[in-house]
């Protein structure tokens, strides 16, 4: 543990100062908006009464569930990387150090690559709870305990998963064993988001004849069945000076798991995994396999084409990375449900704004999708970046290259949601060709951002792609791909308002010829161009600088 | 068709590489020898466009490696010290990749034959993440040389090889050599640098203690056939010579700081005189 933390103050100290500065900038903004967010969200429903409370109670719930969802979905491949294919593990294990010793380091790693995040994002709501209810002075230490609890308690039954899979599957198909359980448990995740059907709660409250039993559902204790609702109730409950029971299955489960997972992730190492390690089967076959015809005919379009090739054939071949492409589907799919089951009512205008209005929230779907596909085109490449490097070819070709590889995928996203939300809610004809033109723009921007801010900033000794998106250039990637597509929605907006608000006087597509609607498209075409080409040009200049 | 002209690479306040010149001509075998730290990896990787040049120019046939990257790129193969390649490639993937990026006609036949000079064809079609380090290092060093370079540029080009391997790639090198290309490497293994290398450059911490062929170096440093040496090292060998620049170099530093010791209490012990 001592090696670690004087790795880490080593990596702090020798870091890139600017970088740590803009990071704990954006750390304490995002702190600060959380506080100030839940304060002024507490307030607001608080003025409507216990009615007001619940919601928020509700909606605290749900987001622990989300993140305790998410923290499952990541821990087991985490739990793989971090309890079996470390660098490290080698040479710890020849130390004079009990193996659980070892292995309880490496389940804390775990749960510091799988669940800090959620946790640092999850105690400044809570504490500004406590600061609302004015919560006695013990309530601060048990959220902070409760919510490391809960997180805790996924990367235990990650860790213990991954021991079960080693010890099960063939060694060579663990990742994908790994990736398939993920897949489930995100599959898990929707259906449980689903389940809660947070349109019909609405629906509900705002029928006269059904108001009365959300009131009760509100003002009532919440999901005591699972660990997501014990940890709820708890901090609610102490929040208000009284110790929930909650608190201590939480408290059981979670040393249970973490004792379990490191004696038997020790025994499992022990019993002869390393060993399996080496012993992949290889069938030989001296017979030399030619180039099929995707290859040759990819090939046929040069440096770009080879590249793309290798590209896919990387991608499908590394659960790890196409695991990234399941994420998409999951996420576009989630998005589409929720358009349809969205309760609006059937007045023509009304139905256009909010459809032109989720394309703000499309941008947002295309920039978690972007931070994972896009943002890690680079830094994929790993330490055989030296034969790209050493290639004749310039930093320009290969980051136009890696553009023009993924586009496709990015526009065909977000032509798809475009589409399929603009004709699930009706909308009209202005209202849809801005939705196809701001995906179009969107694709292409959010595309070359995140293929340039990757190239700028990439991370070639990350071992898994999931987590180079969490780096600061990932998170920096979001935030400009958000403004990026807020400022696109916000271009096209009048035009959009026009046609929908007063569309006997702007029939057709007349709203566009407006000065408004021809000065929104020249703005859209400006920014996306000089997006574009900007970012792609910015990633080049800094990946040719780099050492 | 190699040259380094007044090369040197900071790194903050330390300076790994300073002032380093040397020119190797075609159909030469160039040896870059020198302790860890001494500097020869940084000057690879100036050379492989891996690494900026602080101040000076390298140029491979002809072509600044920084101002005219394609063409230098082009003209030379390269052979890092660490073999990463992608694993879940197949070798005869990455040679094609490879073969493809550099534009290389009737690739096919020429993967098969090094595959086979290797004794890599069963493994051809097995992803690479399942090779020993061993059998990287040579598909790496096939990398380097299926385009058939004019100029190949290697970094420590035996670890991980076996007897075999390391036999048929010094004979490689050589070979290459013989047929009219440039071939510069850095090696800590001295008697291969003895054996196949026709001039050499010993540094150490960034500056050159010694440069020429073998009987140069044994002029410059005054070893000869049947002189004593410490540790069993006798002889003229290029291990004597390397270890007695080294010893040279340290004595002179040792000397210069001494100086400078003296200097300074001298200066300490001169009395003021008041004004």
């Amino acid at each position: 543990m001592r090696l670690k933390l004087r790795g880490l103050r080593n990596a702090l100290l020798r870091g890139p100062k600017v970088g740590f500065a803009v990071l704990a900038l954006l750390a304490a903004l995002l702190v600060w908006a959380e506080v100030a967010g839940s304060l002024r969200a507490l307030r607001f429903l608080g003025s409507f009464g216990f009615i007001g409370l619940g919601v928020f109670r509700r909606v605290l719930e749900t987001g622990l569930l989300v993140l305790s969802a998410g923290v499952t979905f990541s821990a087991v491949t985490t739990a793989i990387s971090t309890l079996y294919l470390s660098e490290d593990l080698n040479f710890l294990l020849a130390q004079p150090v009990a193996a659980w010793r070892v292995f309880a380091l490496k389940v804390g790693e775990t749960f510091l690559a799988a669940g800090l995040v959620p946790t640092l994002l999850t105690w400044p709501v809570l504490y500004a709870l406590g600061v609302f209810f004015a919560a006695p002075w013990w309530f601060y230490p048990l959220t902070t305990l409760v919510t490391v609890l809960l997180y805790a308690l996924p990367v235990g039954l990650g860790a213990l998963t991954a021991v079960l899979l080693m010890r099960l599957s063939p060694v060579s198909r663990v990742r994908e064993v790994a990736t398939g359980l993920g897949v489930v448990i995100s599959a898990g995740l929707v259906y449980a988001v689903r389940a809660l059907h947070p349109e019909q709660l609405v629906a509900r409250a705002a029928d006269p004849l059904q108001l009365g039993g959300v009131l009760r559902e509100l003002s009532g204790g919440g999901n005591l069945s699972w660990p997501h609702g014990w940890a709820a109730e708890s901090v609610w409950q102490a929040a208000h000076g009284s110790l929930h029971w909650g608190v201590w299955p939480l408290l059981g489960l979670s040393v249970l798991l973490g004792v379990a997972a490191p004696l038997l992730a020790g025994y499992a190492y022990q019993a002869g995994w390393a060993r399996n390690l080496d012993s992949s089967r290889l069938r030989l076959d001296p017979a030399p396999r030619r180039p099929g015809a995707v290859q040759r005919r990819l090939a046929r379009l040069g440096t770009g084409g080879l590249l793309a090739h290798k590209d896919l054939t990387l991608t499908l071949r590394d659960p790890t990375q196409w695991s990234q492409l399941l994420v998409l589907v999951a996420l576009a799919a989630v998005y589409l449900v929720s358009i349809r089951s969205l309760p609006l009512p059937p007045i023509p205008s009304f139905r256009g704004l909010i459809g032109y209005l989720q394309l703000a929230f499309q941008g947002f779907v295309l920039a978690g999708v972007g931070v994972r596909l896009a943002f890690p085109a680079l830094s994929t490449e790993g330490r055989a970046y030296w034969l790209l490097r050493t290639a004749p070819f310039t930093a320009a070709q290969l980051v136009q290259a890696k553009f023009l590889g993924l586009l496709p995928v990015m526009l065909t996203l977000s032509l798809t949601l475009a589409l399929l939300s603009g004709l699930l809610l009706g909308l009209g004809t202005v209202t849809l060709l801005a939705s196809v033109l701001i995906g179009v723009c969107n694709a292409l921007s959010l595309t070359a951002l995140g293929v340039g801010l990757g190239a700028a900033l990439p991370r070639f000794t990350a071992d898994n792609p999931a987590e180079i998106g969490f780096s600061p250039g990932g998170l920096l990637y979001i935030a400009l791909a958000l403004l990026l597509s807020l400022i696109s929605v916000a271009l096209l907006a009048r035009p959009v308002l026009l046609s929908v608000t007063a569309s006997q006087l702007y029939p057709g597509l007349s709203a566009f010829a407006t000065v408004w609607g021809a000065g929104g498209l020249a703005g859209l075409l400006a920014l996306t161009g000089l997006g574009t080409w900007g970012a792609l040009r910015w990633g080049a200049a800094r990946l040719d600088r780099l050492e | 068709m190699i040259e380094v002209q007044t090369f040197s690479k900071r790194f903050g306040r330390h300076v790994a590489v300073d002032a380093l010149s040397f020119q190797v001509p075609a159909g030469q075998l160039f040896g870059l020898l020198g302790s860890n730290g001494a500097g020869k990896t940084t000057t690879i990787r100036a050379l492989v466009g891996l690494t900026r040049p602080t101040s000076g120019q390298v140029r491979v046939a002809g072509f600044d490696v920084w101002q005219r990257p394609i063409e230098a790129k082009m003209a030379f193969g390269y052979i890092p010290d660490r073999p990463h390649l992608y694993g879940k490639l197949t070798g005869r993937e990455t040679l094609r990749f490879v073969a493809g990026l550099r534009k290389m006609e009737g690739a096919e036949r020429e993967i098969d034959r090094w595959l086979e000079y290797f004794r890599l064809s069963e493994f051809g079609n097995e992803l690479t993440e399942t090779y020993s380090h061993g059998m990287r290092q040579k598909l790496t060093i096939i990398t380097a040389l299926l385009p058939r370079p004019r100029v190949l540029i290697v970094d420590e080009p035996m670890v991980g090889l076996d007897p075999h391997a390391a036999r048929q790639v010094r004979e490689l090198f050589r070979a290459h050599a013989d047929a009219g290309n440039t071939v510069l490497l850095t090696t800590h293994s001295l008697p291969l640098a003895e054996a196949v290398c026709d001039r050499l450059v010993v540094l150490d911490r960034g500056k050159v203690l010694g440069a020429g062929s073998m009987d140069e170096l044994r002029n410059q440093t005054g070893v000869s056939l049947g002189s004593g040496g410490r540790g069993g090292v006798d002889g003229d060998s290029l291990e004597r010579v390397f270890f007695r620049l080294i010893e040279e170099e340290q004595a002179s530093q040792q000397q210069a700081s001494q100086e400078q010791a003296s200097q300074q209490q001298a200066s300490q012990e001169t009395p003021r005189v008041p004004v």
